[in-house]
C-alpha cells in the first residue's frame, strides 16, 4: 500500500517516539514466548535459541557455528569411551554462587535422567565422574563422535539454587512445583533474567560478571512474543521495536525501504523437502493400484515436474535456495559435487511416469503443514498446480503444526512437506538419524514408512561413532549419494534467515537461527 | 424462589459438566501436546513416555473423570505450554480481556445511545440517514479488518499509536491495569475501537427502534397534552423506558463480546484470555482449553442467571414460577 | 391456506414493490446484492480464468498488480495473487463459497428454529420448556464458541482425509446450529398466539390434525418475521465465517471463502501487494452491506408496528 500520510510521518514519529532509550536497549519480538526459562524444560530449539544468553554449555558454538570451550576450559579423550574436561575457574551464576563440578553432575542428572526431556540427548553417557571442583570425567557407553556437538546445546544449572526453588525436576507438569521456572532463571550466561511475564515481556540485562570479554554493548534486551505476523512487522515498521526474527519474505522490500530499516540475510541450515510413504503396498485415493510412491521413477518424475526455480521467485521471492540434498551448504560435510538438483522438466517427467505404467497420473494426497515452514501452504498449492501439468491430481490436505506434528511420525501422511536442521547438534547425523534411517527403536521417528536401505541404516550408525573426519565424510557422502539417487525425498530448498531490524543493532545471523546476543552491538 | 435459583444453578453445572466432557472428547483429534512439550527431537520412547505420564494413553472418559476429581477441587492441572497452573494463569489473563470488553462497551454506550436518540428524534433528517448508513457499514466490517486498518494508518503510517501489546500496566493486587498510566491508555485505544465498532451500530439501531416505539406510546402523548418541554419528554420520559431493554441485551452481549475479543486480541497482541485459548489450541495445551470452555460455560450461565434475577425482582408475577 | 389472511402474501401482493421503489438505498442495495448472486452462482460461466484448477496456473504470473497500475495485465483485471491465480475469478468463487455458507447456514438455523419453535409452542408444558432451557444454554455461548465445538467434534468424529472434503459442509453446520434460538424463540411466540385464535380453535375442534393446522394455518402466519430475521441472519452469518476463517476454522485454501482470502491476503497488507486483500475485503464489506441494507428495509417494510 502506498504511503497515504507520508509528510506527517516524520514529525508524528518524533514526537511519539521521543522517549528515545538512553541505554542500549534491544526490544526484540518474536511470534511465541519461550515456554519456560528452563533449559532443559525441552528439546526445543526455538526456546535454547534464545536462553542461550541465560544459560551456558561446556562449550558453544560461536559465531562462525564452530565448537570453543565455554563453561570447560578444556577437555581432553583420555580413552574411546572417557574424555576429562577442565571446567573454567572464577565463573559465578547469576545469584553470585560459584560453578563447579557439582553442577556439572547435578546438570547432568537433571536433564539426563529418564522422563527429562534431554534424556536422548544424553543417553551415550554412563556416568559422570568428579575429580576434584573443577575437573570431571564423562565415562561413556560406547564410541561416539558428537558428544561435543550435544554438549553445546546442554546448559549447566545451578545445584543450589536449584534445590532451593524446588525444581529439581526439569519436566513437572503434575504438580505446581515445576512453575518456578516460568519467571526465574539462575545461568552462568552473557544476560540475567530482570523480569518475566509470560507471554508479554521478558527483560534480560548484561551481566556485568560474565567471565568471557563483552564484546557486545547492549545493556538490556526486552523480548515481546507477537503472534500474528503482520502486527509484528508494522510493530517494527512503526519503530516499537528494533528486532524481529524471521521477517516474512513479502514483507522484506517494506522494511527496506523504510528509512532506518534493514534486512540481514543468512542461510539457514533447515532445508526443505516432500517425505513419503514407499512402504506400504497401496497408496490410498491413489485411484491406481498399488503404491506409485514405491516406483523410484516416480518419485523421479514429481522431483522433475516441480519448478523450484519459480517457487523461488514468486513465493519465497528469492530468499531461498534450492538444493538436491538433505545438507545445506553451511553444514559440515557439506558435499557440493552431490548438490545437482534433477533438471525441471516436465515433459521428460511426464515420460517418466509412462514407463512406470502410469500414463494416466494418479490423485495424490499431500499433508502439509499451516505455518510451520516459511510459506508452507503457498509451496503446497504451487507443487499441486505443478503436479497437475504431470497428468498427477493433488490432493492437498492442510494441517495445523501441531496435528502435523502428531500425526507425520505417527505414519497418518503418505507425501508430506518436511524440513530439518540438524539442530541443535550441527551435524549430518542427526539429519540422517531423525530423517533418513529407517524407523527402529529411537531411530527415524521422522521417516515414517519412507526411506529405507539396509546399507545406508548401517552407515548412519556407523557416521554416530566414527571420529576421523575423512572416514565420516567420505560415509557421510555415501549416504547423501544413495538417499539422493533413489530419491529419498523430493528436495524443495534451503531457507533463508531474513531478520529485520533498525539500523542502529548490529546483529549476526548464523544458520541455526540463535540469537547470540553478546555478538550484537547498537549504534 | 430459592429452589428456582438452585434449579438453575444445577442448570448452570449441567451446562459445565457437558461441556467440558464433550471438550475432552474431542481434544485427542485436535492434535498431540507430547510433540511440543518434548521438542521435535525426541525419541519415540520419551514420547510414549510423557504420554503415560500426563495420562493421555488413557480414554477421553477417564481423562475426564480424573479432571474432575481434579476440578472440584479447584486443581485444573498446568498448563502445558506456560508450566503455570491453570487457574492462576487464567486469572492472571484476566483483567486485560475485562478492561478491553468494559471500555469497549462503555464506549459502544457512549456514542450508541445518543446516535440512536439523535435517529429516533429525526427518523428522515440527513444526518441520521447518514449515521444509520454508517451504522449498517459498522456492522458489515469483520472485525479483523478494521484492526488491520488501525494498524496500517495509526502505527505503521502514522506512528501515533501501539501496534501490539496493553503499554506499561499498574500491579493492583491480583489485578492488573492499564488505565493508569499513559502508554497503556493509549494502547486501549485501537482496540477498543475494533471491538466496538459492531456494538455501536448495535446498541444505535435498537435505541433506535425501541425510542421510536416509545414514542407512539400513550404515555408520551399525556405528557405532551400536560405541557412538558421536548426536551424533558425525549429524555425523561422516552429515553427512559427504552433503555431496560437496551441495557439488558448490553448485558447479554457482554458475555459475546468477550468471545469476539478472540479476534481482536489475536490481531492487537493482547494479553488477554482470548489470545491465550488461541494459542492453548495451537499448542494442543488441553488443561487450559478444558478449564477456559469450562470457566465460559459457568460465565455465561451465570450473567443469564443474574439477568434471571433481575427479572424476578423487577416482575413478581415470575416468582411463583 | 386462503382462509387465514396470510401476512406475508398480503404485503407482498400490495404495496411491497410500491415501498421499494420508496427506498433507493434498498433499490440499490438489491441491484448490488443481484449482480453479486449472478457472478457468484456463474461463477464457473463467468468469470474470466478457473483458479482452483491448479494446472491452469502459471507461476510466472504471480503477483502481478491491477490492469490499471503499472505492470498490470489486461489479462487480469484486478491483478493475480502469489500463486499467479486472477484475483477477480478468486471473488467469483469465493463469493460462491461464501454465499452458499451463508444461506445454507441460515436455512439450517431456520428449518431448526422454526420447527423447534412450532412444537414448543404448540404443544407447551415440558415440551416447551426442554426446548426454550436447551436455547438458553444455546444462546450463553457466543456463536464463535459453538462453531469452534462444533469444528472441534468434526475433527473427531470424521477420519482426516475426509475432513477436508467435508469442511464445507462442517462450517456451515457449526455456523447453522449457533443461530437457531431467535427464529425457534420468535416462532413460538407467534405459534402461542396463533394456537388461540378462533381459526385454530375451529380447526381443531372439526378434527383437523395438529400437524396440519400447524404447516397451514400458523406457519404461514409466522414466516413474515422469520423472513426479516433470515435476512438480517444472512450477513451476520458471512461475517461469521469470514472470522472463522481468519481464525483458520473456515474453508481451507484450496476452496477459499472471500474470508479465507481476506486471510491469505492479510499476511501481504504490508508488502505492497495490496490487491490481493484489498478486493477481496471490499467483495465481502459490499456483500454482506448489500445483505444488510435490504434486510433493514424489508424489516421496515414487512414490520407493522412501524406502519
Amino acid at each position: 500500500m502506498k504511503l497515504l500520510f507520508k509528510p506527517l510521518i516524520l514529525a508524528a514519529g518524533l514526537a511519539a517516539l521521543g522517549t528515545v532509550a538512553e541505554a542500549n536497549s534491544l526490544r526484540f519480538a518474536e511470534s511465541q514466548d519461550v515456554a519456560s526459562m528452563d533449559p532443559h524444560a525441552a528439546r526445543d530449539d526455538f526456546a535454547l535459541s534464545l536462553l542461550c544468553n541465560v544459560y551456558e554449555g561446556l562449550v558453544r558454538w560461536n559465531a562462525d557455528l564452530e565448537l570453543e570451550p565455554a563453561l570447560a576450559e578444556s577437555w581432553e579423550v583420555i580413552s574411546p569411551t572417557e574424555w576429562k574436561f577442565n571446567l573454567r575457574k572464577d565463573v559465578t551464576f547469576h545469584n553470585g554462587n560459584p560453578f563447579t563440578a557439582d553442577d556439572v553432575i547435578f546438570s547432568y542428572h537433571r536433564a539426563g535422567d529418564t522422563g527429562s526431556p534431554f534424556a536422548g540427548l544424553l543417553e551415550p553417557i554412563a556416568e559422570v565422574v568428579k575429580v576434584d571442583d573443577h575437573t570431571v570425567i564423562f565415562k561413556i557407553k560406547r564410541k561416539y563422535a558428537l558428544l561435543l556437538n550435544d554438549f553445546a546445546g546442554w546448559y549447566i544449572m545451578d545445584k543450589e539454587f536449584q534445590e532451593s526453588i524446588g525444581a529439581e525436576k526439569p519436566l513437572d507438569l503434575m504438580s505446581n512445583a515445576g512453575g518456578a521456572m516460568q519467571t526465574q532463571a539462575n545461568g552462568t550466561g552473557p544476560f540475567k533474567l530482570m523480569e518475566r511475564q509470560p507471554d508479554v515481556k521478558t527483560v534480560l540485562a548484561a551481566n556485568p560478571d560474565w567471565w568471557d570479554e563483552r564484546k557486545h554493548n547492549l545493556d538490556e534486551i526486552v523480548y515481546t512474543p507477537i503472534t500474528n505476523n503482520a502486527t509484528r512487522v508494522a510493530a517494527l515498521l512503526s519503530g516499537e521495536v528494533d528486532f524481529i526474527r524471521n521477517a516474512p519474505p513479502q514483507d522484506l522490500e517494506r522494511i527496506e525501504a523504510t528509512p532506518g530499516m534493514k534486512v540481514m540475510r543468512g542461510p539457514h541450515l533447515r532445508t526443505i523437502f516432500y517425505g513419503m510413504d514407499q512402504q506400504s503396498d497401496t497408496l490410498e485415493g491413489s485411484g491406481v493400484e498399488g503404491n506409485p510412491l514405491k516406483s523410484p521413477a516416480v518419485r523421479q518424475a514429481i522431483a522433475m515436474s516441480i519448478d523450484i526455480e519459480g517457487i523461488k521467485r514468486s513465493i519465497m521471492r528469492d530468499n531461498s535456495n534450492p538444493v538436491a540434498t538433505q545438507l545445506a551448504p553451511q553444514m559440515p560435510f557439506y558435499d557440493a559435487s552431490l548438490d545437482v538438483r534433477f533438471p525441471y522438466d516436465p515433459e521428460a517427467a511426464k515420460a517418466l511416469l509412462a514407463e512406470a505404467g502410469y500414463a494416466e497420473g494418479f490423485t495424490l494426497p499431500i499433508t502439509c503443514p499451516t505455518g510451520a515452514f516459511i510459506n508452507d501452504e503457498q509451496i503446497c498449492q504451487a507443487t499441486a498446480g505443478m503436479l497437475a501439468k504431470i497428468g498427477i491430481t493433488a490432493q492437498l490436505n492442510m494441517v495445523t503444526p501441531v496435528q502435523y506434528d502428531a500425526g507425520l511420525p505417527a505414519g497418518d501422511f503418505d507425501f508430506y512437506m518436511l524440513g530439518w536442521a540438524g539442530l541443535p547438534t550441527i551435524d549430518p547425523y542427526n539429519i540422517f538419524s531423525a530423517t533418513v534411517h529407517s524407523p527402529t527403536g529411537d531411530l527415524g521417528a521422522w521417516n515414517p514408512n519412507g526411506y529405507s536401505n539396509p546399507r545406508v541404516d548401517e552407515l548412519i550408525i556407523l557416521i554416530g561413532e566414527e571420529t576421523d573426519l575423512v572416514k565420516r565424510q567420505e560415509m557421510i557422502s555415501e549416504v547423501v549419494k544413495t538417499q539422493r539417487d533413489e530419491v529419498g525425498k523430493i528436495m524443495l530448498h534451503q531457507q533463508f534467515l531474513t531478520w529485520g531490524m533498525t539500523d542502529k543493532v548490529n546483529a549476526i545471523v548464523p544458520g541455526d537461527e540463535y540469537t547470540r546476543f553478546w555478538y550484537y552491538t547498537m549504534n | 424462589m430459592i429452589t428456582l435459583v438452585l434449579r438453575r444453578l444445577g442448570s448452570v453445572l449441567l451446562v459445565m459438566l457437558v461441556v467440558s466432557g464433550m471438550s475432552f472428547l474431542i481434544f485427542n483429534y485436535l492434535g498431540d501436546p507430547v510433540n511440543n512439550i518434548l521438542g521435535v527431537n525426541a525419541s519415540l520412547n520419551e514420547r510414549e513416555e510423557l504420554r503415560r505420564t500426563l495420562g493421555l494413553d488413557q480414554p477421553s472418559y477417564v481423562q475426564f473423570w480424573h479432571f474432575l476429581q481434579r476440578a472440584v477441587v479447584g486443581d485444573f492441572g498446568i498448563s502445558y505450554r506456560n508450566r503455570l497452573p491453570v487457574l492462576e494463569l487464567i486469572l492472571s489473563r484476566l483483567p486485560a480481556t475485562v478492561e478491553l470488553v468494559m471500555c469497549a462497551t462503555v464506549l459502544a454506550l457512549g456514542v450508541g445511545i445518543p446516535m440512536g436518540v439523535y435517529c429516533a428524534l429525526r427518523p428522515k433528517g440527513a444526518f441520521s440517514r447518514l449515521l444509520q448508513m454508517i451504522s449498517l457499514v459498522g456492522i458489515s466490517i469483520p472485525q479483523f479488518l478494521i484492526g488491520m486498518l488501525l494498524i496500517l494508518i495509526f502505527s505503521v503510517e502514522l506512528r501515533w499509536l501501539s501496534a501490539f501489546g496493553r503499554g506499561e500496566v499498574v500491579q493492583i493486587g491480583w489485578w492488573s491495569t492499564g488505565l493508569l498510566t499513559d502508554s497503556g491508555r493509549k494502547a486501549l485505544i485501537m482496540p477498543v475501537i475494533t471491538l466496538a465498532v459492531f456494538q455501536i451500530s448495535m446498541i444505535m439501531r435498537l435505541v433506535q427502534g425501541e425510542m421510536q416505539e416509545v414514542m407512539r406510546a400513550d404515555f408520551i402523548k399525556f405528557a405532551r397534552a400536560r405541557g412538558l418541554t421536548d426536551r424533558s419528554v425525549h429524555l425523561r420520559h422516552a429515553l427512559r423506558n427504552s433503555l431496560l431493554p437496551v441495557v439488558t441485551v448490553v448485558g447479554m452481549q457482554i458475555g459475546s463480546l468477550i468471545a469476539f475479543a478472540i479476534v481482536c486480541e489475536a490481531v492487537f497482541q493482547w494479553p488477554g484470555v482470548g489470545l491465550l485459548i488461541l494459542q492453548a489450541i495451537e499448542y494442543a495445551d488441553f488443561p487450559v482449553m478444558a478449564a477456559y470452555l469450562a470457566m465460559v460455560g459457568f460465565g455465561f450461565a451465570m450473567i443469564n442467571l443474574t439477568v434471571d434475577m433481575i427479572y424476578l425482582f423487577i416482575d413478581p408475577r415470575m416468582r411463583r414460577g | 391456506m386462503s382462509r387465514s389472511p396470510s401476512f406475508l402474501r398480503r404485503s407482498l401482493d400490495s404495496d411491497l414493490v410500491w415501498r421499494l421503489r420508496q427506498a433507493p438505498a434498498a433499490v440499490l442495495s438489491a441491484c448490488v446484492l443481484v449482480v453479486m448472486v449472478v457472478c457468484a452462482v456463474a461463477a464457473p460461466l463467468i468469470a474470466p480464468h478457473t483458479p482452483f484448477d491448479p494446472g491452469t496456473l502459471n507461476l510466472m504470473d504471480s503477483r502481478l498488480p491491477p490492469a490499471w497500475v503499472q505492470g498490470g495485465s489486461a489479462t487480469y483485471l484486478l491483478g493475480t495473487d502469489e500463486q499467479g491465480r486472477d484475483v477477480l475469478s478468486t471473488i467469483f468463487y469465493g463469493m460462491r463459497i461464501s454465499l452458499a455458507v451463508g444461506v445454507a447456514a441460515v436455512l439450517l438455523s431456520v428449518v431448526i428454529g422454526v420447527t423447534l419453535g412450532l412444537i414448543a409452542g404448540w404443544f407447551g408444558g415440558w415440551v416447551d420448556t426442554l426446548i426454550m432451557r436447551l436455547g438458553d444454554v444455546q444462546l450463553s455461548f457466543p456463536t464463535i464458541m459453538i462453531a469452534f465445538f462444533i469444528d472441534g467434534i468434526a475433527k473427531a468424529v470424521m477420519p482426516p482425509d475426509l475432513n477436508q472434503a467435508t469442511r464445507f459442509y462442517v462450517v456451515i453446520l457449526a455456523i447453522g446450529v449457533a443461530d437457531w434460538v431467535q427464529f425457534a424463540r420468535t416462532v413460538r411466540a407467534a405459534t402461542m398466539i396463533e394456537k388461540n385464535r378462533d381459526y385454530a380453535a375451529a380447526a381443531r375442534l372439526s378434527r383437523v390434525p395438529g400437524i396440519r393446522i400447524l404447516f397451514t394455518h400458523v406457519l404461514p402466519n409466522t414466516l413474515g418475521p422469520v423472513i426479516i430475521l433470515a435476512t438480517l441472519g444472512l450477513g451476520v452469518a458471512i461475517l461469521t465465517e469470514a472470522i472463522l476463517s481468519f481464525l483458520g476454522l473456515g474453508m481451507p485454501p484450496t476452496q477459499p471463502s472471500l474470508g479465507a482470502l481476506i486471510r491469505v491476503g492479510n499476511d501481504l497488507l504490508l508488502s505492497g501487494e495490496w490487491w490481493i486483500s484489498m478486493f477481496p475485503g471490499l467483495a465481502l464489506v459490499l456483500l454482506v452491506l448489500s445483505v444488510n441494507i435490504f434486510g433493514d428495509w424489508l424489516r421496515d417494510a414487512l414490520n407493522p408496528r412501524l406502519k
